[in-house]
């Protein structure tokens, strides 16, 4: 991408000199040692009890356990009044991270993209050619309409995005085959009391960071998925990645779907970006030549989760950002970028309501 | 700015001569101080939380990897000790008329204040951090696509974006 001329700006700031910091470094180092000094004195006045720290650790450790063996078998309770035929089953490591791979995987894929059909929600991504040239900054509406249209394609998906804490699984033993293979555990995906598909896989199959399996969605699509977690640790941050590939196994276009989670975690804030690429067959996965690509982020700070979303198809790029949840069946978003041309400088609302959407701004507004 | 230098010097501070501090807090105090301008706007609390990032950094000497990089570190340290500024404060601290952000001493800073004021007032929060961290901290795209956590092409964009918001106002 190309930068705008910026050297006018660039160069006036340039030939000031940097701000005179009044920070010294002495001043840094007295607070130090001052800070030092007290943790030292600190660690001396609890010596004592540390002579038991052996006994202190284990008993901790014990506690921990019994705290977690609590909570697994709440949790195990839980599924148990649902299903009475539950048994003891192993429990795959990544169950969290399956559970939102397939949820991702079932909200953006939910609309047919391959096949170009010209229902509402398709609208604005296949009908609209491609901009020979950016509509007019100054014609707001037409803006508002472009960003409208853009957005509303994966609105489920960017609503789904806030309904990840309602998502679980429910786990059981199970005897299914499909072609030639045997699965012998079923999860099945729910969002809140919503049926989303089942997922199978055979328990010897969890090996080291690799998991392998079928899922189910509830057209009775079948797709094999390939899922791989990766996880790094430093002392500041913890980053994990998860990859999965999903292989249309009896749809009419075998398609490749290849999403990436990242989860970066520092303290009380956690950063998640998920990338959905769509690869209309085999060939094309195998040459990284995707038909489109989208991107969301979502920030949670404390109680807040704002997302971002980022659309790319035939080199176009649109940039929704600062979405977040008014309530429990509206959000607003920001659109910055429309199919690579200026967005709509405002923020916009939407309204869900039974299988329409209502789109609206300071001075726009208009019904999906 | 040598990064084996930086090494050098926090290895010697661990072995405890703090003589070399000073040097090292002059080889990296402007990246990580508009670092922080870039989040916070403001230079009076952009100084009382370099000290703090700076003090941090030091006690927690002991846990850093010296093989990976010790300004990203401090880049990090800096970054969250911003935001928790500005979750603790939740209304931007809005700068004072006249508040100098470059040296007065140069006869274009009325100018170059100009345009800092102008970014604070018209430019989104995450195009001001961009604007700044390429301008006044001289990071590349790639370095800032790696310090706000974007893709390369976003940070591009946001950057163009506040060029051209900057120059519309000032019509420069």
């Amino acid at each position: 991408m190309k930068k705008v001329d910026d050297r006018k700006i660039v160069d006036t700031l340039k030939k000031a000199s940097f701000y005179n910091i009044k920070t010294t470094s002495s001043s840094i180092l007295e607070r130090y040692n001052s800070k030092r000094k007290s943790y030292v004195e600190s660690i001396k006045k609890h010596k004592k009890p540390y002579i038991f720290g052996g006994i202190s650790a284990l008993a901790m450790a014990s506690v921990v356990g019994i705290v977690v063996g609590i909570t697994f078998s709440n949790y195990e309770k839980n599924i148990r009044d649902i299903n009475e035929t539950y048994e003891e089953v192993f429990k795959p490591i990544h169950n969290e991270y399956l559970a939102k791979q397939l949820v991702t995987f079932n909200t953006f894929s939910a609309i047919d993209y391959s096949s170009y059909k010209t229902n509402e929600l398709n609208r604005g991504l296949f009908l609209k050619n491609k901009y020979s040239v950016c509509p007019d900054e100054d014609n707001k509406e037409l803006l508002f309409n472009n960003a409208v249209d853009t957005f509303d394609t994966f609105s489920y998906g960017a609503k789904s995005i806030f309904e990840m804490n309602k998502i679980h699984l429910l786990e059981e033993v199970t005897v299914f085959s499909y072609q030639n293979v045997d699965y012998d555990i079923k999860n099945s995906l729910f969002i809140g009391d919503k049926l989303i598909g089942n997922y199978y896989f055979r328990s010897n199959y969890i090996e080291n960071e690799s998991h392998k399996g079928l899922f189910v969605d509830s057209k009775d699509c079948f797709f094999e998925v390939h899922i791989n977690n990766e996880c790094e640790k430093d002392d500041e941050e913890i980053k994990e990645k998860v990859i999965s590939t999903f292989i249309s196994l009896n749809g009419k276009d075998k398609s490749v779907v290849k999403i990436k989670k990242e989860t970066e975690f520092e303290g009380a804030e956690s950063e998640n970006s998920y990338s959905f690429t769509y690869f209309e067959n085999k060939e094309s996965h195998r040459s990284n030549s995707p038909l489109y690509t989208l991107e969301y982020e979502i920030e949670k700070d404390n109680e807040d989760l704002v997302a971002e979303i980022s659309y790319k198809k035939n080199g176009e790029k649109s940039i929704f950002t600062d979405i977040e949840m008014i309530n429990e069946n509206e959000l607003q978003f920001l659109p910055e970028k429309v199919m690579d041309c200026e967005g709509f400088e405002d923020f916009i609302q939407v309204k869900f309501l039974e299988g329409n959407r209502i789109y609206s701004s300071n001075e726009f507004n208009t019904l999906k | 700015m040598s990064e084996e230098r930086i090494r050098f010097l926090i290895s010697e501070f661990k072995k405890g001569n703090q003589r070399v501090f000073d040097e090292f807090f002059n080889l990296t105090k402007n990246q990580v101080f508009y670092n922080i301008f870039s989040i916070v706007k403001n230079s009076e609390n952009s100084e009382d939380i370099l000290q703090e990032a700076y003090v941090k950094f030091l006690l927690n000497l002991d846990q850093i990897d010296e093989n990976s990089s010790i300004l990203g570190y401090l880049m990090v340290i800096s970054r969250n000790l911003s935001l928790d500024f500005l979750k603790k404060h939740k209304k931007l601290v809005v700068p004072q008329d006249g508040e100098v952000i470059v040296s007065t001493n140069d006869e274009n800073s009325i100018d170059s204040n100009m345009i800092i004021g102008c970014a604070k007032k018209i430019l989104k929060e995450k195009e001001f951090r961009i604007f700044i961290l390429h301008t006044l901290n001289e990071m590349t795209f790639e370095e800032i696509s790696s310090e706000v956590k974007r893709p390369l092409g976003t940070v591009i964009w946001s950057y163009n974006n506040a060029i051209k918001k900057i120059r519309k106002d000032l019509k420069v």
